[in-house]
């Protein structure tokens, strides 16, 4: 999604082929090997898939998804065994179980597994998370290889051939049970990941911190993200016990779980066809380089390293760079449509409104100890509704922990705050986020890969109501929201000025425009309290003057803003108020001109008045 | 007694898995990529190691050498070839696939230019295992008590060797302080003067010759095999995570906690389940310390 | 089904003098269990290359499809189905691995093509008869069932001992040869006075032999991979207990004889072939040919790469008795062998039946025993 912004995905475009594939199908193939390829492909693919969901859009490396996929593989094989087929095993209790009804048990079985591995990717990140699922997929296995009442441990569970009344369903039927499955697999998955559901998992990704300041529950997603995941990985496992109708531990070792992350990242992440075309290529290049017999590992290790060199980003990458040699990426259809229809859009209509006092900020008696340190100490502060207030002070003086206090990525060791009376103490981050508090960050914090538009539209999260079946199914309420955000979103990069890098991605900005890029993105969430952190830094004069007429007409539509700033001009002219923070405490604050000849505050940023100055010449 | 000798064969294993923690956790402290081939470099030691000193017939301590200095020239082709275009293309992937590619080139040239076999290794200090606190027989030879191999203690004595040496070599030098000031922050680190890609090349080729010779110490007491670093490699991840990822020491507790619970819960629990409990005070580590026993949390400043 | 079985006589009839027959042969040539798979695959080149020399089957050339399965279940099933609808082999030899037989055979019965198992005690072979439909596997290898009781035979028939501690790896083949033992010992009143398990790559075994000895065990029944067992029997020095060791087959690898050392001398299994016994032209230039050919005196597992030097050869036989190499055809030779069969690992009068497809009993079976790193016959009877 993100390398290709804006744009349809390959697989969008072959959707017509894929419908035709199974009718074309039989009359091409009538070789029980080719069949059996194809069958296999299709099931790993949806493993694949699962797996995507974490490493490419959540960007957690899993290599512990052979345990999931064996939950559900078991789970259905346990069900399902008969004990004619399984004499001289040590299975307790034999509930054969038609195959289609020991799929939802499997598939809910592995969604739980999946939930549980959602508490330590919470905690943990990277290699960290890595190990973690090594080590949960290490569990699962060995728990099914000594479990033998439940799975006849290594001896494996032999399955009765899946039949359609006494039709037998294997060879190119089980094609025909397991196609449209995939399929459909293919289908929800590539709605929800080019969905605000997918910009909320690679939000997350990017920065989490930006994601839950833009309204985004970094907890909720990413368990999720880790559910649907388990649950596509049991529902394919449910496929594999059938696919050789036998079961047996050392299937889903470690080495299961790496073959798959190579084919994921070998076909090319966040993409479907990519998933498909990765694991074609596992499943049929042992075959392809038998030629090559035992010497064959090394010829595939020696590809992977070649394809890192020239396809980082897989097969699927290469396949859309040539595709864009021929097609090159043409926004120009879309940016007049949405021109269109963004005309007329005023997002800084309505900010004022809604209930709550007249206080839009309010902090009483705030202190921020980290440790030893107090950051932020016994703060008072106000901010009127439609003021602006100025927050400056030397560095290091507690000015954006503030800003971070109120966010709520940090919680006050002591004090109040309160937002239009709400008092804010319970609310975490992402929940001040939907009551209205945006904000920009100091140190840039924007979702790198996503393109411009993207950025702003994980800005506009709260205003989706879609469920995530609704999305799922590209049900019209789903679409219809999707679109009015693509709109609402290129209407606040015009308001910035951004408009002509809609489709770019974010990291190739340059820094000026990054900076308008957070600020609409902030604008996204229709706040009513902006907290702007340094929004000029390292900017040059006339994109500071840019900056500035921004923040007036902002002002001038009745926003609150909290503004943190060391260019004092920009600060004292537009300021109707200004607070001055030294080493964490208030040392000076009332009108601009007062705070400014201030002798305290001068003292604060210059230092003492030199007593016998001799000025060197 | 038995307890005793439990734990001499638990703490004789976990001091392989700490150095080859030790390992990942060089590299991992100055690229910030986790080497999933270290494993078959340990398995590269042994074999170059049993090949130069079983099958030719060198004086060990020429094999040793040997083994170092592949394992060095290793460490840096690893590095070379699939670790730097990774991180200069900035794929948030690529280096873990090229690890793992490098580790399938490794073994499987092992099994076509060596042998799919297992062989013995024997120890340049004798096979047999010395007889403590047993029984003196009337032939003047020793039954019962604890059996220890020689070996068992070299592994312990050289392992705790090599991670007391490069740790002092980081705090005392200053060749180891670059060596933290681009664990740190590498950025910063070469504004300052320090050469970060020659302070990367230097951990990796360290990394793999540590490995190389951890396959050295441990092949007496296991066996020479083109697969014997797999397992071992997997184990060693855990060892690190325990003791967390940036601390030289911690990989030394994290090993000896998983090479004694393993022991202890293969011989009082259960066989079958005995890497579980090391597994499982893992996750529960992590859930309340995610950087590990000795890790720092890193703070950014948001 | 029968789309196939058209296409496939079709094939054999339009072009009656085809160039070469197909034999499928696969098996772990890689991995963990690669030193057995090697020494299989090695016997069957031996002997392909005998059979070619001397003018091939019928009149045509073998060519053998080897093919790598990685000791991997699903492997296994993708390879057969190649075997079967992409190659058109007449016959499969292999493989080493239970779970990969288990996994695979079943497309060999309905392909309706013979398979001889050379190496996998565990595998389905028998147990497809009830199964229903047609059994097209066969198998010139001890199985489990055989084995373990020659072991038991052994340890308390013949060596008299009355307490047996059980230890055996957790792969299938281990636990296979786990529940066998102990169904051997039942039958004779026993009860194993320990049970445990390793798992391989295991080098350790202090814990399970400390068990076993405090649990009053007088003899040690292994079941396991020669490098696992090797470690048992090192385990066993370590703790300073002199202890028989008797187990499957697998006892007579070089991994174990090499790595044991001097731990593993006594230690006994039944055997089909005793490199260390060899009688008779036919098995000398067996072994003569194989450290010529392969450079590796004393063969790695030379169990394996005897029994697949047979089964190659009496594949052959039966393609010849049926004149043909149509599955079903040369089932029903293997099933029905006019002539005696003589191989390395012994002479075969009707192994095989319809109604059993399990070509080694006990009359050809030897004791063999570990001492001063080969392996001999053992003296005990």
């Amino acid at each position: 999604m993100s390398a290709a912004p804006a744009s349809r995905s390959v697989l969008s475009r072959l959707w017509p082929v894929l419908l035709l594939l199974p009718l074309v199908l039989p009359r091409a193939i009538d070789n029980g090997y080719y069949v059996g390829l194809l069958n296999r492909i299709l099931v790993y693919a949806i493993l694949v898939a699962s797996l995507d969901l974490v490493v490419g859009y959540i960007g957690d490396v899993s290599i512990g998804h052979a345990g999931l996929f064996a939950i559900g593989a078991y789970t259905v094989a346990v069900l399902t065994a008969s004990p004619n087929l399984n004499t001289e095993s040590s299975i307790a209790h034999f509930y054969q179980l038609p195959f289609g009804v020991a799929l939802v048990p499997a598939v809910l079985l592995t969604a739980f597994a999946g939930f549980l591995l959602g508490f330590p990717a919470l905690r943990s990140s990277g290699p960290y998370l890595a190990v973690i699922t090594i080590v949960y997929g290490l569990i699962i296995y060995t728990f099914i290889n000594e479990q033998e009442a439940i799975t006849n441990g290594t001896k494996g569970i032999t399955l009765e051939s899946l039949k359609l009344g006494t039709m037998s369903l294997r060879g190119i039927r089980y094609f025909y049970v397991v196609y449209p499955v995939l399929v459909a697999v293919m289908f929800l998955v590539h709605n929800v990941t080019h969905s605000f559901w997918g910009r909320a998992f690679e939000a997350i990704k990017y920065s989490a911190v930006a994601a839950e300041c833009c309204g985004i529950s970094r907890a909720y997603f990413k368990v999720a993200a880790f559910v649907l995941s388990a649950a596509l990985a049991g529902l394919a496992g449910g496929f594999f016990a059938q696919l050789d109708s036998y079961v047996a531990p050392n299937t889903f070792a470690y080495n299961f779980s790496v073959e798959f992350l190579i084919a994921l990242i070998f076909g090319g992440v966040r993409s479907v066809a990519g998933n498909i075309i990765g694991v074609a290529l596992i499943v049929t290049l042992p075959d392809l380089f038998s030629r090559f017999n035992d010497y064959r590992l090394m010829v595939y290790g020696t590809l992977l390293l070649l394809v890192l060199y020239f396809m980082p980003e897989g097969v699927v990458g290469i396949i859309r760079k040539v595709w864009r040699r021929f097609r090159p990426l043409d926004h120009s259809a879309e940016r007049a449509q949405l021109e269109r229809q963004s005309e007329g859009i005023n997002v800084l209509a309505g900010l004022n409104e809604g209930a709550g006092g007249p206080e839009a900020l309010q902090l009483k008696g705030v202190e921020m100890r980290f440790g030893g340190l107090v950051a932020v100490r016994d703060l008072t502060m106000d901010i009127r509704r439609g003021a602006v207030r100025g927050l400056i002070g030397p560095n290091g003086s507690g000015k954006s922990t503030t800003v971070n206090v109120l966010t709520g990525l940090y919680t006050p060791t002591a004090g109040k705050l309160l937002s239009f009376g709400e008092d804010l103490g319970p609310l975490r981050t992402f929940q001040r986020a939907r009551r209205g508090i945006a904000r920009t960050f100091q140190n840039l914090q924007l979702f790198a890969d996503l393109s411009v538009l993207e950025n702003v539209m994980v800005g506009l999260h709260p205003s989706f109501k879609s469920s995530l079946l609704e999305v799922a199914l590209r049900l019209p309420r789903a679409r219809a929201e999707e679109r009015a955000a693509r709109v609402r979103a290129y209407a606040l990069l015009k308001f910035v000025g951004l408009e002509q890098a809609a489709f770019e991605r974010a990291r190739n900005l340059a820094y000026g425009q990054a900076r308008l890029l957070e600020i609409a993105r902030a604008l996204a969430l229709s706040p009513r309290l902006l907290l702007l952190d340094e929004p000029a830094a390292g900017l040059t004069a006339g994109e500071i003057g840019a900056i500035n007429s921004l923040i007036q007409r902002m002002k001038a539509a009745g926003l609150s803003i909290l503004l943190i700033e060391h260019h004092m001009d920009m600060v004292m002219a537009i300021s109707d108020e200004v607070t001055v923070l030294d080493f964490g405490k208030k040392i000076a604050e009332g009108r601009p001109a007062v705070v400014q000849s201030d002798p305290v505050v001068v003292e604060a940023y210059l230092g003492k008045h030199p007593t016998s100055a001799a000025v060197p010449a | 007694m038995q307890t005793l000798q439990l734990l001499i064969s638990g703490i004789a294993q976990g001091m392989i898995y700490a150095l080859v923690a030790f390992g990942y956790n060089i590299t991992f402290s100055t690229s910030k990529t986790l080497n999933f081939s270290l494993g078959n470099f340990l398995m590269l030691g042994g074999v170059v190691g049993f090949v130069l000193y079983m099958t030719r017939g060198y004086p060990f301590a020429a094999a040793l050498a040997a083994v170092i200095v592949v394992g060095a020239i290793g460490g840096a082709i690893l590095l070379k070839v699939g670790i730097e275009p990774s991180l200069r293309q900035r794929n948030a992937y690529g280096w873990i696939l090229a690890t793992l590619a490098v580790g399938i080139i490794l073994r499987n040239g092992a099994e076509v230019f060596w042998s799919t076999d297992d062989f013995k290794f024997r120890s340049p200090l004798g096979d047999s295992p010395l007889r403590l606190f047993g029984h003196h027989e009337a032939d003047g030879s020793v039954s019962g008590g604890l059996g220890v191999y020689p070996q068992e203690l070299l592994i312990i004595a050289v392992s705790l060797a090599i991670v007391g040496v490069v740790e002092t070599f980081k705090k005392v030098t200053v060749f180891g302080k670059a060596v933290q000031a681009v664990s740190e922050d590498k950025d910063t680190a070469s504004l300052m003067g320090i050469d970060q890609k020659f302070v990367i090349l230097f951990s990796f080729m360290l990394s793999t010759a540590i490995a190389c010779v951890a396959g050295v110490l441990v092949a007496p007491i296991t066996l020479v095999s083109a697969t014997m670093g797999t397992v071992l490699g997997v184990k060693a991840y855990s060892a690190s995570i325990i003791g967390g990822l940036e601390s030289g020491y911690g990989a030394v507790v994290g090993g000896l906690f998983l090479g004694i619970s393993e022991s202890l819960t293969a011989r009082f629990i259960s066989t079958g389940y005995k890497d579980v409990p090391g597994f499982v005070v893992l996750i529960l580590l992590l859930l309340f310390k995610p950087s590990g026993l000795f890790g720092r949390a890193a703070i950014r400043k948001v | 089904m029968n789309r196939r079985a058209v296409w496939t006589a079709a094939l054999l009839l339009a072009v009656p003098a085809m160039a070469d027959i197909k034999i499928g042969v696969y098996g772990p040539y890689t991995g963990g269990s690669a030193g057995m798979g090697v020494s299989m695959r090695n016997g069957v080149d031996l002997a392909a290359e005998e059979i070619n020399a001397a003018g091939g089957i019928l009149g045509q050339k073998v060519v053998l499809v080897k093919r790598d399965d990685e000791a991997k279940n699903e492997r296994g099933a993708q390879i057969m189905q190649e075997f079967i609808d992409k190659e058109h082999v007449a016959g499969v030899l292999g493989p080493i691995n239970t779970g990969v037989a288990d996994n695979s055979t079943r497309y060999a019965n309905e392909g309706k093509v013979p398979v001889v198992i050379n190496a996998s005690a565990g595998a389905k072979v028998n147990e497809y008869f009830a199964q229903g439909g047609d059994n097209y596997i066969f198998r010139i290898a001890a199985a489990d069932p055989l084995q373990t009781e020659l072991t038991v035979r052994e340890a308390i028939d013949v060596r008299k001992y009355k307490k047996p501690a059980v230890l055996c790896d957790d792969t299938n083949y281990g636990q296979g040869g786990r529940a066998k033992l102990e169904t051997a010992l039942t039958k004779r009143g026993i009860k194993p006075v320990y049970v445990g398990k390793f798992k391989i790559k295991d080098t350790d075994m202090t814990a399970q032999v400390q068990e076993a000895k405090a649990a009053g065990a007088d003899v040690l029944l292994v079941w396991g991979i020669g490098p696992e067992l090797a470690a048992v029997a090192n385990s066993l020095d370590r703790v300073g207990w002199k202890v028989d060791m008797i187990g499957g087959w697998t006892l007579s690898m070089s991994a174990f004889i090499n790595n044991a050392g001097k731990n593993g001398n006594g230690a006994t299994s039944p055997l089909t072939f005793i490199e260390g016994d060899i009688s008779g032209a036919k098995q000398k230039k067996f072994v003569d040919d194989y450290h010529k050919r392969f450079n590796e005196k004393p063969i790695a597992v030379a169990v394996a790469a005897a029994q697949g030097y047979d089964s190659i050869y009496l594949l052959k036989q039966a393609i010849e008795q049926a004149k043909s190499t149509e599955g079903a055809k040369v089932k029903a030779a293997l099933e029905n062998l006019d002539k005696p069969f003589v191989g390395v690992t012994g002479t075969y009068s009707k192994p095989f039946s319809a109604t059993n497809h399990e070509a080694v009993t006990a009359d050809q079976m030897k004791m063999g025993v570990v001492k001063d790193g080969s392996v001999v016959l053992s003296a005990k009877k």
